[in-house]
């Protein structure tokens, strides 16, 4: 009798080669293995949600006694409501405390955890204390120079206001249009970046399935 | 169709955690603690909300007449199954972890792994498309880290200015990377404050 | 057979009927007989139904033409008297006897029916008298002697008149007030006498029912010879040998010459009932058939019907014109007028006739003049009121005089209207004294007595056109003399100068109701003057004739050509433009454009599967140890260097320590990343850290289990806290209070916080570290901004894919992430630092190989297609 490793291996084996025939071209097997894909991994999230979230936080503490917990749990069955375009409006509300807790958690971790650091960040290598420990206080100047020309740049290309000239066109400042086209620059070698950090998550996964496929069977 | 109540709840939540944030007040801490803690839940809510959303809009689809969507009946057979296997045997069980490792993952793996194919062969054609030093400067740039990151140049060699050509490299995306996460902090900060003053409403209707 | 009128209410009763079936009387089927006779040649619609004005009108005639029932009336006329077409020319007209009483012969009378004859003339006399005046049959006997005429032309009624006369002889003096009206209408069984027998019987009768003694058939005779006296006329009165009657007329004769230039105004022989002048059934007024009617007079004619014979007897016009208010025929003064006629021609001409009421009694009370020789029965007379006058003369329809049989509805009179006028007619009796009738009252007036609509009325013809007028033609004859539309010329009463004034061009306005006037419409009332198109006759058509008509022809010509208006568009430049425009836009639309070919995908399917094929070549054979593997790199990233130091310090990591273990990557990228946290997990396993294991991702928890199996840690050391739902929300509230955000685990069991695995451990900062395991910058990046405040200094370190780490540097920049390990290479960079081997040394080779590969293919396809791109640029370049 097959273990169940083995037929779970199977059936890995089998649903890979399925979608690596997209490949070839788009074929209903293919598209069948997507259908199951998000049937069970919707399933999975489901499963989850009530396992992790919703028994331990809105069930379990009435049953202990925590009546505070009646409140998010109201909040929860309002939110039901979305399902049903007639009572859709009731789960505004719980929408709309969602939507104002992320905003803040959004904003305050954008100011604590990202302007202010990395604004701290461009200014820190020219620090000469810090500069002279770190052994070649030229080179990260330069580095911080070098790094700071290319965020402000980078800022820059994104700043999009304009002004309307005298033969009524619409320009933006020559510095600010200056340092667009540098900004420019570095974000194309940015991106460049990023895409062969795709490609390198890409052919991991391809070197990662074909290796599976290779080890599938070797027990 | 405005919301005045609703408004005023997201204002209200979220100026408490954001006050939370830069003034350290004791009630205001376990305000804080016992609104977000109420968010996780309400989040694991709207997650199983969207999911039973997803199978009724599969279920019409199974349903209509015009352009009946066959295909939907092995997304909801294979829902049931995972979800009944879940509810009776756990998300520790082990079947219901070969389940998610022996299905979802293979699947999405799979599917990563032909992006990588697909993605090969869209760059073949990047000039055709995207003309101007830009997009020259952008395939360069591929290539370098593509080769880069490979570990090509970094093989067998101890000659300091290949170190330096390529530490100079290295900084090159992070001067961009700090702009971009500058502009998304920037964004993020502005779409945010907009909400707390009620200037958006993305949850009414 | 046709079928039968009643000569009272003018109602049409079937052939063969002896009553009307409208007013019960008998019918007069002599009378009908003999009308129909005239009628047979000529359009007898004007009989038969109703007619409008206009079809009185188109019927007219010119007043040359003479009208067939006219022609006819003379015919027979000539053939009883062998006597020439009378009234041929006016001139003629003039000098001849008048017609009817040229025929007033008993001979004369056609289709002479003894048993109609009686009925017939009954009729017509009864209807004159009035069922309701019995007594005027006793005031005015009908004393008239019929001019003994050509018996042969003596018209029925006239000798139905003799009968009558001889049959009062008969029965004796009856007073007229007994004598019911019904004796006229002597059964058709009696035998009809002579003609001038029968006048005088009629007379006698008459002269019975008015109670006095009037020697009804001398009287009848009398004035009947004299009517008849003439010679030239053959419409001669059968003489009528009323003793009465004889005398009052020969007494009128003596004073005729005295009388004569009086122009008295007609007086009828007897008193006709009211209805009788306004055109009732009584077919003899209607019909020219005076002039077929007159009988022969039996008896000597009195003089002043003599004298009557001499004057021009009015042109043989037709009823119609008689009947139209028109200019009056004119009054030539007849010699031998009677004084009794001539009074009543002197009457004011100014009393009309109500359309209905003709037996309305007039304010006015005529009163003959006293004549002598008038006799007494006619000098006791006092007329009924007669109406009110007209305030204007009766207009006429048309200038040409209607010669066309006599329609009542050319007087703008209904038959319906006329028929309860008939009705009340009937109820004055003729010859009343104390009622005189209208005809009577308004003798001097040649104009039609009826209430009618005066547009209707054709013009009356000038005087000159006239015939020459007759005996009770003009002014001075009775009313119904004149109504009846006959020729009759004017008496010769030279004093008859207010008739012969009236005659012609004043028409004298007939005397309305007043219910009647406010119906008039102003413009009929207010004199308008006659423009020249109204003077304009049509002359050809069907309305040939008439005056007033809309003139077709000319309205054809006289058309207004319909202003231009100019279709084109005023259209500014700038307008012009737009539509030029729009025009270009539109011929855009319609003009084809050029479909480029599709190119065929089989060539790129081909290109794919080589690619696809080359990638996973380039992946198996080094897997395979086809290929040799690339050496190790030997210049490892800061990033990861820091991040083995970090993890490798025991300082930062001691021994037992407990490390976070987030799990932020998906199942996709599962596979680099258990590849590059396999080392990581092993390490730390090494170190025997206790593992906390938490994922925002709802398959994180799982993925963790099996990459914790994998690493071969011992689950003993690992506390499962399963899923954090919420992302950075979640995050945020982990950081505050972990115990609280993460109350379970994945098994579903309480989280051992603060004990077990997670002894000493309530808050974030209790960790010795936080090592991210991420394949998503957003994910990575949340975890520095919600967590790594709240780790108070405590390392964190992240685990990425290749994709995520670029823009996780900065952060790593900053201070704020103290290590990096990305991809494949990263992790066989830390193998070999950790002098470790794992799947990442494996999968490097093939890892290195792939990402060169596809460097490789990138780089050749974006050469390839700029030169064939700046190739078929300057293709284009050369060929512009």
């Amino acid at each position: 009798m097959p273990s169940a490793d083995l037929i779970w291996t199977i059936v890995g084996f089998v649903l890979t080669l399925l979608i690596l025939s997209h490949i070839i071209g788009d074929n209903p097997l293919f598209r069948i293995v997507t259908y199951l894909f998000v049937g069970v991994a919707s399933g999975a999230v489901a499963v989850i949600a009530i396992y992790q979230v919703i028994w331990p936080k809105l069930i379990l503490p009435i049953l202990r006694g925590d009546y505070l917990t009646i409140i998010p749990l109201v909040l929860s069955l309002l939110l039901v409501a979305k399902l049903f375009p007639r009572y859709s409006a009731a789960g505004n509300f719980t929408m709309a405390y969602l939507v104002g807790a992320g905003a803040a958690v959004a904003v305050g971790g954008a100011v604590m955890g990202t302007l202010i650091s990395q604004s701290r960040a461009l200014i820190t290598p020219f620090d000469l204390s810090s500069a002279v420990q770190s052994g070649s206080p030229v080179m990260q100047i330069v580095e911080g120079a070098f790094i700071l020309i290319g965020t402000l740049a980078t800022l820059f290309y994104f700043q999009f206001s304009a002004k309307v000239q005298a033969n009524q066109s619409v320009k933006r400042p020559a510095f600010v249009e200056t340092a667009g086209k540098l900004g420019q620059g570095f974000i194309a070698v940015t991106f460049g970046a990023l895409l062969a950090g795709v490609f390198g998550s890409a052919i991991a996964a391809l070197v990662e399935r074909l290796a599976f496929l290779l080890t599938a069977f070797r027990f | 169709m405005r919301n005045p109540v609703a408004t005023a709840i997201a204002i209200a939540v979220g100026l408490i955690i954001l006050i939370g944030y830069f003034v350290p007040l004791g009630i205001l801490f376990n305000i804080r603690v016992y609104l977000l803690d109420w968010a996780i839940g309400l989040a694991g809510v709207a997650s199983v909300v969207a999911i039973i959303n997803l199978l009724l809009v599969h279920g019409r689809k199974i349903k209509d007449r015009r352009e009946p969507d066959r295909y939907s009946i092995l997304l909801l057979l294979a829902f049931a199954a995972t979800f009944i296997a879940g509810l009776v045997f756990g998300p520790a069980s082990g079947t219901f972890q070969n389940i998610i490792t022996s299905i979802q993952v293979p699947i999405e793996a799979s599917l990563m792994a032909v992006l990588a194919v697909s993605l090969t062969f869209a760059s073949l054609r990047l000039f055709k498309r995207r003309k101007g030093w830009m997009a020259v400067l952008f395939v360069i740039s591929t290539v370098v880290f593509l080769v880069i990151g490979s570990g090509f140049l970094s093989i067998g060699t101890q000659m300091p200015v290949v170190r330096d050509i390529l530490g100079a490299l290295n900084m090159l995306p992070i001067a961009g990377a700090r702009g971009i996460l500058l502009g998304i902090a920037l964004g993020g900060l502005t779409t945010g404050l907009r909400i707390l003053m009620g200037a958006d409403r993305p949850y009414s209707g | 057979m046709a079928d039968i009128r009643c000569s009272h209410c003018l109602t049409l009763n079937s052939a063969g009927s002896e009553t009307c079936k409208n007013c019960g009387r008998p019918l007069l089927d002599e009378s009908a007989g003999w009308l129909d006779n005239l009628r047979d040649g000529s359009d007898s619609s004007a009989w038969s139904e109703p007619e409008t004005n206009a079809k009185a009108g188109d019927d007219a005639q010119p007043a040359e033409e003479i009208p067939d029932w006219l022609q006819r009336i003379r015919q027979r006329s000539q053939e009883e008297q062998g006597q020439p077409q009378p009234f041929e020319s006016a001139d003629q007209a003039e000098d001849a006897l008048p017609d009817w009483l040229q025929n007033l012969t008993p001979a004369s009378s056609t289709e002479p029916s003894a048993e109609t004859e009686d009925t017939g003339d009954a009729n017509w006399l009864q209807s004159l008298r009035g069922a309701e005046q019995p007594s005027a049959l006793e005031a005015d006997a009908p004393g008239e002697p019929l001019d003994a005429g050509t018996a042969d032309e003596t018209p029925d009624w006239l000798r139905n008149m003799q009968n009558w006369q001889e049959d009062t002889q008969a029965q004796g003096a009856v007073p007229a007030a007994e004598q019911p009206i019904d004796e006229f209408a002597q059964p058709a069984s009696e035998p009809l006498a002579s003609p001038q027998e029968e006048d005088q019987d009629w007379l006698a009768k008459l002269a019975a029912q008015t109670g006095s003694a009037l020697p009804v058939e001398d009287a009848g005779a009398d004035w009947l010879a004299n009517l008849e006296g003439g010679g030239e006329s053959s419409a001669v009165v059968p003489p009528i040998q009323p003793s009465g009657v004889t005398d009052w007329l020969g007494k009128l004769d003596e004073g005729d010459e005295a009388e004569k230039e009086a122009a008295p105004a007609a007086e009828p022989p007897f008193n006709l009932p009211e209805e009788t002048t306004s055109g009732s059934a009584f077919s003899w007024e209607s019909e020219p058939s005076a002039a077929e009617s007159a009988a022969a007079p039996e008896n000597e004619s009195i003089d002043w019907l003599h004298e009557f014979q001499h004057q021009e007897a009015p042109a043989q016009e037709p009823a119609l014109e008689a009947q139209a208010p028109e200019e009056p025929e004119p009054v030539n003064a007849a010699a031998d007028i009677p004084n009794w006629l001539g009074s009543l021609a002197t009457q004011e001409p100014q009393e009309t006739i109500p359309a209905e009421g003709m037996g309305e009694p007039s304010g006015e009370a005529f009163e003959l003049p006293a004549q002598e020789g008038m006799p007494d029965w006619l000098q006791n007379y006092t007329p009924a009121e007669t109406p009110a006058p007209a305030e204007e003369p009766i207009l006429p329809i048309s200038e040409e005089p209607q010669e066309e049989t006599f329609s009542w509805q050319s007087l703008g009179m209904s038959a319906a209207e006329s028929a309860p006028a008939a009705e009340e007619a009937t109820e004055a009796a003729p010859f009343a004294a104390s009622d005189l009738p209208e005809w009577l009252g308004q003798s001097g007036s040649s104009t039609p007595q009826y209430a009618f609509d005066q547009d209707l009325i054709p013009p009356a013809e000038p005087a000159s056109q006239l015939q020459p007028a007759t005996p009770f033609a003009q002014t001075g004859l009775p009313d119904w003399l004149d109504e009846s539309g006959l020729a009759l010329p004017a008496p010769e009463a030279t004093g008859d100068e207010q008739l012969t004034e009236g005659s012609d061009e004043n028409l004298e306005a007939a005397d309305l109701p007043s219910w009647l006037q406010s119906m008039r419409p102003i413009e009929m009332v207010a004199p308008k003057a006659v423009s020249a198109e109204e003077k304009k006759t049509e002359k050809a058509g069907p309305l040939a004739g008439l005056s007033g008509v809309l003139p077709s022809e000319d309205l054809i010509g006289q058309y207004i050509k319909p202003p231009l208006y100019s279709v084109k568009l005023r259209v500014s430049e700038k307008q012009r433009v737009h539509a030029s425009l729009i025009e270009s836009l539109i011929s855009e639309e319609s003009q084809p454009q050029t479909v480029s070919a599709e190119r065929s995908e089989a060539p790129q399917r081909v290109l794919r599967f080589l690619v696809a094929a080359i990638l996973i070549l380039a992946v198996l054979l080094p897997m395979l140890n086809f290929l040799p593997a690339l050496p190790a790199a030997s210049i490892l990233p800061q990033e990861l260097i820091a991040f083995e130091t970090t993890l490798s310090d025991e300082a930062v990591l001691p021994r037992g320590s407990a490390v976070l273990l987030a799990l932020e990557y998906e199942p996709g990228l599962s596979g680099e990343m258990q590849t590059a946290s396999e080392a990581v997990i092993r390490q730390l396993a090494e170190n025997d850290t206790r593992l906390t294991v938490i994922s925002t991702s709802p398959t994180g928890p799982i993925l963790a289990e099996s990459l914790l199996a994998k690493a071969g840690v011992d689950p003993a050391f690992v506390v499962n806290l399963g899923y954090l739902a919420g992302g950075s929300t979640g995050l945020q509230s982990f950081g505050l209070a972990p115990v609280q955000a993460a109350p379970a685990t994945l098994q579903g069991q309480l989280a051992p916080w603060n004990s077990g695995t997670l002894a000493g451990v309530t808050r974030l900062s209790d960790f010795s570290a936080v090592v991210v395991l991420t394949d998503d910058p957003d994910k990575g990046r949340n975890w520095v901004e919600q967590v790594q405040p709240a780790l108070g200094g405590k390392p964190l370190l992240m685990v990425s894919s290749a994709q995520a780490a670029p823009l996780l540097l900065p952060y790593y920049n900053s201070g704020q992430v103290q290590g990096i390990l990305s991809g494949i290479t990263g992790a066989a960079g830390y193998e070999a630092l950790t002098q470790s081997i794992g799947t990442a040394s494996l999968l490097r080779g093939s890892y290195q190989y792939g990402m060169l590969l596809t460097a490789l293919l990138i780089l050749l396809g974006s050469l390839i297609t700029g030169i064939i791109t700046s190739i078929s640029r300057s293709k284009a370049e050369k060929e512009a």
